[in-house]
This record gives C-alpha cells, sequence and structure tokens, in this order.
C-alpha cells in the first residue's frame, strides 16, 4: 500500500517577531497528507495562505512551527546545503510563467534539471527525447523558448518537472498566464503525468483547473477550511461543486494573479 | 533627515558601491602619487642636473595627468551609471511616497558627495604611500648616496587631485540629475521588468569566424615580424588594421566557438550548469564583443608600453655603464659619407679645419693648444692621460662584405631597422695599436692581433650577431695590399664615453696595413682626468666647442661621465614612470569597465540564477558557474593582450637594440606583477559582488 507522499503537520507561520503583538500568522496550524499517485489541488482566496504553503512545502519558505514531510524526511530537519539536494531530487516544479531558460533551447531546458541531478550524460538525451514525445513536444525541442507558444513552454516545463522523477511535483498557478485551450492541454498534460506516477500538488484559484484534481484542499485565513473529494463524479460536476464551495468560501475569491 | 537616508543608503549598498569605491581610491592614489613626484623631498636632494630632468618628468606628468583625468572621468561616470540604474525601484519608491525630485536630487548629490569625500580620504593616504616609495626610486634612480628614506605630502599633487575629483563628481552629480529628471516614475518602477532580446547566432557560422579570427591574428603576427615597427610601411598599416579586425571577430565568435566545441562532447556539456554558462556568455557576446576586443587592444598597449620604454631605459642604462670606462670622450668629424652617391664629402670647418689641420688632426696636441683662448687651465694640470682613435674608411663596402662571406646584414638585423641601400656603405678601419692602447687606458689587456689578421669590432647590440656571424666566417678582405684574414672572435668592447653604443663593424688592422691616403673621416680621444679635475675638463671641453675664436680645435660631439650617467637616468625615471603611469591608469579602467559590465550582467540575471537554484542546483554549482563566467570575460582579453604582446615584443626587441642590448629588466616584471595583482582583486572584487546579488536567498 502506497504511503503518505507528503504529510503537512500542524504547520504554522508567523511573520514579524517571534511572540510579539504585531504578528501575522499566514498559516495556523495546518495539517493534511497526500498519498503517493494522488492529484491534489489547494485552492483559497487571496491572503488565505496558499501561497506560503507551497513556498513552505517546496523548502523555499521556513515554517514557525510544524512538521513537513515529504517522502519520509523532515524537511525542516534539513540544512540549507542538503536543502538544494532534497528539491533537486525529490520536487519538482511548474511557476506561472513558465521560467524557461531563454538562452537555453527546449531539450537543453529539460535536460539542465537531469545535469544538475549530474546524471550520466549517456543516458540523459534518451532520457529527455523519451518524454518529450509523452508530452508531445517533440517537434518543440530544438526551438529557442522565445520560438514557441506558452501551452508549449509549460508543456515543456511540466517536462522539466518531472524528467527527474520526483517524489512530488508542486505547480503553482501553471495555467495562470494561458488561453483556455491551452490552460486544457497543459492540464491533459498533468493529467497524463499523474497516470504515469507522478503526485502532483498544485495551487490554483480557478475552480476549471481546479476540476481536474482528484482531490482539492480549501484554505481560509491560514485555517484549512474544508476539502473535496471527485470520487466518480464527471470533470463538469466536479467543477460545480467547487464553484459552489468558493461561493460559500465568502465569495471573496478574486482575480487575483 | 536627507544626510542620515543618503548615509544610509551608501551603508546599505555597500557591497555594491564596492567596485565603484575601488576604482575611484585607485584612481585618486595614483593619481596623486605620480603628481608629487616632482615637489617630493627625496627629489630635492637630487643634484642640479638630476633636477632638471625631474623638472621635465613633471612638466610631462602634468601634461599626461589631463589625459588620465579624463580616462578617469569616463570610468567614474560609468560606474556611477551602474549604481544608478541598479536603484531606479529604490527612487521609484521616493517617488511613491510623494517625495519632491528636489530632494531626491539631494539625496543622490549627497551620496555622491560621502562616496567621494570618503574615497578622497582613503585614495590620498593611499597615494601618500605610493608617492614615497615613487620618489625615493626616482631619488635613488639619480644619486645612489641618498641616505635614508625622505617623507613629504605634497600640498600642490594634493590641491591638484581634490581639484580634479571634485570636477568629476561634480559632472557625475550634475549628470544623475539629469537621469533622475528625465525619469518618468512608470519606468524607474518597471526597470527591472525590462527584457532584454537576445540574438542569437548560428553557431556553425561561430565556429569557422573563430578560426578565420584566428588566421587573421596569425597572419598580422607574421605581417609584423616580418616587416618591423620602424618604418611605417604599408605592412605595417596591414599588420595593424588586420590585428584589429582579428580581435574583434576573436571576440566576436569565441563564445559561440566555445559553445560548439563543448557541445561536441557530450559529457563535458551534459554536467553540471556547462551547458548554463556557455549558453550564458554567447548570449551576452552581442554587447559584450566590442568591449572585450577595446580591452584586450588597450591592455597590450599598457603592456606593450611598459615593457618596451621600460626595456629601452635598460638598454640604454646598460649602453652607458659599458661606456663610461673614460671621463670623457671627444669626437671630431671632418668628412661625412655620402650615402646616396657613396662619396666621401670633407665638412666645411674653415679656419678651424685650418687649425685642426695645423695640428695634424692630432686631438690632444689641437685641444691643449686651445685652452688659451677659452681660459682654461693648462691641459696638463687637467689631464693625466688621453688616446686617439682615428676612423679611416677602408673602402670596403657592406656589399664587398656579402659578397666574400655570403652573409647579409639584413639577415641578422630586425625588419625595418636599416635603410634599403645600406650595402654601398663603408666599413671604417683602425690601427690595431690605436685600438689596443684606448684599451690599456681604459685598463683592458691588449688584443695579439697576427701579421695577416684583422679583427671585427662592433659593439652596436643592433649588428652584434651580424659581427659574430662575419667573424666566425673567417671573412678574407684586401686591405692595405694585403690578404687579411679576420679573428674568429668579434671585439664587442666600448672603447669611449657614451651614452648610446654605436661602433658598426669596424676592422682594426695592422698598424702597417693603414694607408695615410685613406680618408681620415673622424678621430676620438678618450681622456682620463686627473682627479678633481672633471669638471674643469668638461666646462674646457664645452668652452672649445662653443667658441668661435680660430685657434681652437673642430668638436663635433663632447660626452663626460657626469653627462652620460645623468641623461640616462633620467631618462629612465621620465620613460618609466611614464610608462607605468599611463599603463596603470589604462589596466583601471580596463578591469572596472569589465567588472561593472559582469555585475550589471549579474544584476540582470538575478532571475535566472534564482530559477536554477530553485531547480535544486547547490549553491556551490552555482557559484562555480558564476566563477567560470566571470573569470572568461576577465581572462580572454588578458590572453589575448599577452599574445599581442608577446607578439609585438619581438618586434620592439629589435628596435630596443638599436638602444643597446634588451633586458626587460625587474621593474617591468614588477610593474607586470602589480597590473595582474590590481586586474586579479577587480575579478575577486566582480565575482564576489556578483555572487552575493545571484544568492539564493530563502523568502
Amino acid at each position: 500500500m502506497p504511503g503518505h507522499v507528503l504529510e503537512v503537520e500542524n504547520v504554522s507561520k508567523r511573520y514579524g517577531g517571534a511572540r510579539g503583538e504585531n504578528a501575522t500568522l499566514a498559516l495556523d496550524g495546518v495539517s493534511f497528507f497526500v498519498d503517493q499517485g494522488e492529484f491534489v489541488g489547494i485552492m483559497g482566496p487571496s491572503g488565505s495562505g496558499k501561497s506560503t504553503l507551497l513556498n513552505c512545502i517546496s523548502t523555499i519558505d521556513t515554517l514557525t512551527e510544524g512538521a513537513i514531510r515529504i517522502a519520509g524526511r523532515d524537511i525542516t530537519l534539513l540544512r540549507s546545503k542538503e536543502l538544494a539536494k532534497f528539491r533537486r531530487d525529490e520536487l519538482g516544479f511548474v511557476f506561472q510563467d513558465s521560467n524557461l531558460l531563454d538562452t537555453l533551447t527546449v531539450r537543453e531546458n529539460i535536460a539542465l534539471a537531469l545535469t544538475i541531478q549530474r546524471a550520466s550524460s549517456r543516458e540523459i538525451p534518451g532520457r529527455v527525447e523519451d518524454m518529450a514525445q509523452r508530452l508531445g513536444i517533440s517537434e518543440t525541442l530544438d526551438k529557442y523558448p522565445y520560438q514557441i507558444s506558452g501551452g508549449q513552454k509549460q508543456r515543456a516545463a511540466a517536462a522539466r518537472a518531472v524528467i527527474t522523477r520526483p517524489s512530488l511535483v508542486l505547480a503553482d498557478e501553471p495555467t495562470g498566464a494561458l488561453d483556455s485551450k491551452s490552460s486544457g492541454q497543459l492540464l491533459e498534460t498533468f493529467e497524463l503525468l499523474n497516470r504515469m506516477g507522478s503526485t502532483i500538488v498544485m495551487v490554483t484559484h480557478d475552480a476549471f483547473t481546479a476540476s481536474w484534481c482528484h482531490r482539492i484542499i480549501f484554505i481560509k485565513d491560514g485555517r484549512l477550511w474544508g476539502q473535496l473529494r471527485r470520487q466518480d463524479d464527471t470533470r463538469e460536476q466536479f467543477f460545480s461543486r467547487i464553484v459552489a464551495a468558493t461561493t460559500r468560501l465568502g465569495g471573496e475569491v478574486r482575480n487575483a494573479g | 533627515m536627507l544626510a542620515k537616508l543618503a548615509a544610509a543608503n551608501v551603508r546599505k549598498s555597500a557591497r555594491d558601491f564596492a567596485v565603484y569605491f575601488f576604482t575611484l581610491v585607485l584612481g585618486i592614489a595614483v593619481f596623486y602619487a605620480f603628481n608629487s613626484i616632482a615637489g617630493s623631498q627625496a627629489v630635492a636632494r637630487i643634484g642640479e642636473d638630476g633636477r632638471k630632468m625631474m623638472e621635465l618628468l613633471a612638466f610631462v606628468i602634468n601634461i599626461v595627468s589631463v589625459f588620465i583625468a579624463v580616462i578617469l572621468a569616463f570610468l567614474v561616470i560609468y560606474a556611477n551609471r551602474f549604481l544608478i540604474r541598479r536603484r531606479n525601484k529604490e527612487f521609484a519608491l521616493y517617488l511613491t511616497l510623494g517625495m519632491q525630485k528636489g530632494d531626491l536630487f539631494k539625496v543622490s548629490a549627497l551620496e555622491t558627495l560621502i562616496v567621494g569625500v570618503a574615497s578622497l580620504a582613503v585614495g590620498l593616504a593611499i597615494g601618500l604611500g605610493i608617492s614615497q616609495i615613487l620618489s625615493n626610486m626616482a631619488a635613488s634612480m639619480f644619486d645612489s648616496e641618498v641616505e635614508g628614506v625622505a617623507f613629504s605630502v605634497s600640498g600642490n599633487a594634493m590641491a591638484l587631485t581634490v581639484a580634479a575629483f571634485a570636477a568629476i563628481f561634480l559632472v557625475t552629480i550634475v549628470l544623475n540629475t539629469g537621469h533622475l529628471f528625465k525619469a518618468r516614475l512608470i519606468d524607474l518602477l518597471n526597470a527591472d521588468r525590462r527584457n532584454e532580446s537576445f540574438k542569437l547566432r548560428s553557431l556553425p557560422l561561430s565556429f569557422v569566424l573563430f578560426i578565420v579570427a584566428c588566421v587573421i591574428i596569425g597572419i598580422s603576427y607574421k605581417l609584423l615580424m616580418d616587416n618591423g615597427l620602424l618604418e611605417p610601411s604599408p605592412e605595417f598599416m596591414a599588420a595593424t588594421v588586420l590585428v584589429c579586425v582579428g580581435t574583434v571577430l576573436f571576440f566576436y565568435s569565441v563564445s559561440g566557438f566555445l559553445l560548439r566545441i563543448t557541445q561536441m562532447i557530450k559529457p563535458l556539456y551534459l554536467r553540471g550548469l556547462n551547458m548554463f554558462f556557455l549558453r550564458q556568455l554567447s548570449a551576452r557576446a552581442n554587447s559584450a564583443f566590442v568591449s572585450m576586443s577595446v580591452i584586450a587592444i588597450t591592455l597590450f598597449l599598457a603592456m606593450t608600453s611598459v615593457c618596451g620604454g621600460i626595456g629601452i631605459v635598460n638598454a640604454m642604462n646598460a649602453s652607458a655603464a659599458n661606456g663610461t670606462k673614460y671621463d670623457a670622450s671627444v669626437v671630431s668629424t671632418y668628412a661625412m659619407m655620402n650615402y646616396d652617391t657613396g662619396e666621401v664629402e670633407q665638412l666645411e670647418l674653415g679656419e678651424f679645419g685650418a687649425f685642426a689641420e695645423a695640428h695634424d688632426y692630432n686631438m690632444a696636441e689641437g685641444l691643449a693648444a686651445s685652452t688659451e683662448a677659452v681660459g682654461a687651465p693648462a691641459w696638463d694640470n687637467m689631464v693625466e692621460s688621453a688616446v686617439q682613435i682615428d676612423f679611416r674608411l677602408s673602402g670596403i663596402t657592406l656589399g664587398d662584405l656579402n659578397e666574400a662571406t655570403g652573409k647579409s646584414i639584413y639577415d641578422f638585423v630586425g625588419a625595418g631597422l636599416l635603410s634599403d641601400d645600406m650595402g654601398g656603405q663603408q666599413l671604417d678601419y683602425v690601427a690595431v695599436s690605436q685600438f689596443n692602447a684606448a684599451r690599456e687606458l681604459a685598463g683592458l689587456e691588449p688584443i695579439q692581433l697576427g701579421e695577416d689578421e684583422f679583427a671585427i669590432w662592433n659593439d652596436a647590440a643592433l649588428t652584434s650577431d651580424y659581427a659574430d656571424a662575419l667573424a666566425a666566417s673567417r671573412a678574407q678582405l684586401q686591405i692595405g695590399g694585403r690578404t687579411l684574414t679576420a679573428q674568429p672572435e668579434a671585439q664587442d668592447v666600448t672603447l669611449e664615453t657614451t651614452g648610446v653604443t654605436q661602433r658598426i663593424c669596424v676592422l682594426v688592422v695592422p698598424d702597417d696595413c693603414v694607408e695615410e691616403s685613406a680618408p681620415l673621416w673622424t678621430s676620438l680621444l678618450d681622456v682620463q682626468c686627473k682627479d678633481g679635475q672633471e669638471d674643469a675638463f668638461q666646462s674646457f671641453l664645452h668652452g672649445v666647442q662653443d667658441s668661435a675664436d680660430p685657434n681652437t680645435y673642430p668638436v663635433s660631439l663632447i660626452q663626460t661621465v657626469s653627462e652620460v650617467e645623468t641623461q640616462s637616468s633620467g631618462f629612465t625615471a621620465v620613460v618609466s614612470y611614464l610608462a607605468i603611469y599611463i599603463g596603470f591608469v589604462l589596466v583601471i579602467a580596463c578591469a572596472a569597465i569589465l567588472a561593472i559590465q559582469q555585475l550589471t550582467d549579474a544584476a540582470d540575471n538575478v532571475r535566472r540564477y534564482e530559477l536554477i537554484a530553485k531547480l535544486g542546483a547547490p549553491q556551490r554549482m552555482i557559484d562555480g558557474a558564476l566563477f567560470k563566467l566571470i573569470g572568461i570575460y576577465f581572462l580572454f582579453p588578458l590572453l589575448v593582450g599577452v599574445a599581442h604582446t608577446l607578439c609585438a615584443m619581438q618586434v620592439v626587441i629589435d628596435v630596443v637594440q638599436v638602444f643597446g642590448y634588451l633586458d626587460i629588466g625587474t621593474v617591468s616584471v614588477v610593474t607586470m606583477v602589480a597590473f595582474l595583482a590590481v586586474y586579479g582583486v577587480y575579478f575577486l572584487v566582480t565575482y564576489l559582488t556578483a555572487r552575493n546579488m545571484v544568492k539564493f536567498k530563502r523568502v
């Protein structure tokens, strides 16, 4: 039986002074698990703490209290040198703007994740080709980022995120800068990666994007507000439930970038 | 309040200011040090002749300083622009908060003022130190007996430095104000969101261009070595143009070439961040190649002028050391060779010529008879002993020698240093008895010359290889009706007091081969004075030379030991100090421009480095890529500059031989090491500052 890939346990994040009166609680005792092979969405209004949560999970930000375990390791105990190695081997990132390096070709952008890992140079070209083929971006491999569409860029970024076979793929508003057609293609790609075995945690404020997930975790004012499971719903049905939930959440979901 | 803000700003961005501050301090220190030499205590102890040289030095340095100040001004303004650009966002914030533009100007001006005053203080302090070293060095060049070290502060130089840099800071403040005045809030806010567009070049083209660049540089080296420096020939022009074109092309294509080569070696290319930093390098090449080329050429000029300049003075000093065996040497010239016709033409010496003839061209006798006319002490009171060498034309030309030995002088002397029609030039010959007498007067053993032998006497560095080859070939010549064979060893002794050794392949022959009919065109008189009479003798000689009295001997050249020594050390000081001064400022300028460019790049690339850190590249890997990137930017212009210098020095050696034997010497080695050290420090400061800029900070 697959274990928890991600365990978030009673996580709090406080800004401004250790116990000062002016301190702001960005996260307040958040706990949840993500199992291997899950595709989980995190939703919440602007300022709800979802980005802070993702930053904490991605080891870019530190916690004030609690623990985050990824693949069984408590990342709050890692030293900064180990953190880089941890991100390299265990995490894959997809950002809102694809963040491909514009001086490198798509092929090189994807390979970069492997060269940083110091993977054997003999196996790198094959792995890149293989992944590109599966994600349908083979013909863009020798182009530079400025020569391809936004959707293609995001799929290339997804390929870069999963090529190192990380335990967990973190996506931060990946469809934020895409039109609806490209969004659909990217989410199909995510679905494909998920079926291939990747565990994905995606932050979004968009119900359509979220409807691709298996489970949605809602956050409000730094606290867990509730969650929805897709179960046997069609995507359309799940979408309606998500919209209903976000409306209930306070109708405060703004279209913040 | 504004002052507090300005001070806080400077403290906060101390790291960004590092390169700017470092450049200012170095500029100020060097500027003060060189301008202060003439006014220093140490130099004031130098004797009168030397002081004239120092006045000349001070004069030249003052003029050069104007030019240097302009370079430094450009540099400071350039560096300052980098700082301002970095802080656009900060200024935008002040404006958004409602600060008036006028207040912003004040803050910016105050910051410039704070940095300016601090750098002036530190720069002048360091400059004082350097100044002491330079002036005491100068003093010891003229007079080895200066005891101890004199410390002094030159008010003039201090005022000059402060004035020059105050002007520079003023210009900076005005330009900053202009920048802030023109800037619109929206542009300031979005300053760091500016998208750089990369124009990517075809890699195979870069590859070919790089090879073409190397070939062009190679051709220019060959042209330069074959044709030399002295004559402004079309080949020299072509070499100059080609080396520039080649250098520019080299930097245009080198990054693409490196990228292409590495791509072919997969294990290297697909390793760590190699891919990333090579792509970074080639993406920046478009904007960087011009400045890298200019820097390579500037470094080349700086190094060549220092090595060449110091080489020349060292060669002259060596000649001078060689040429101080006698207290004085006097030359009288009666005829000149007309190279066009190959004829000997008597000089119009008028009554002086008659006086010389009356004394049978015996210089000692003639000069002794001249003492009364110029009111000098009697000859015997001044002179211990004197030896005369008569130079007669042998009738044998260089062309004849070439025929007899199969050796051409053109094969031994650097290209461009001889005129093309030397073949008709006649060699001098002298009697071995006179030659040996001069040797004995200098305390040297006489040479042994057989009945059928002659010796080749050559003390000019330029032709020493040729003389050795002639001697070794045992050339046979018809002199005075006899066939004489060359002694296998050439004589390279200098038998006169002179700053420049210049006897070229004089034939030393047995006395009975010297024909009275052979034209005597010049005579040399070597003199050892009685103790303490050197000065009196020197003024006597100058009296004779300047005298219009027909009862004086015709004298064309006088050289005394003290004159030769003062000249050579004065010349050493002027040339070395200028070369080092200019060279140093050029090196600082090059390094500072490189540093600022790299820091600008690093600032523009912060997001890229951040992404790589997020992808999990360890800090050490990122630092390594940055080190390589900045290292290449600093190293390549230096390597190309050094390669150009090495090639040029091959030719410069030939030029220096005109003055004597080349000895690049410790001074230029020390200077080069100092240059490299400054360059290296710039590299380190740049790397550390850039590393700090791109360092991944956890939120």
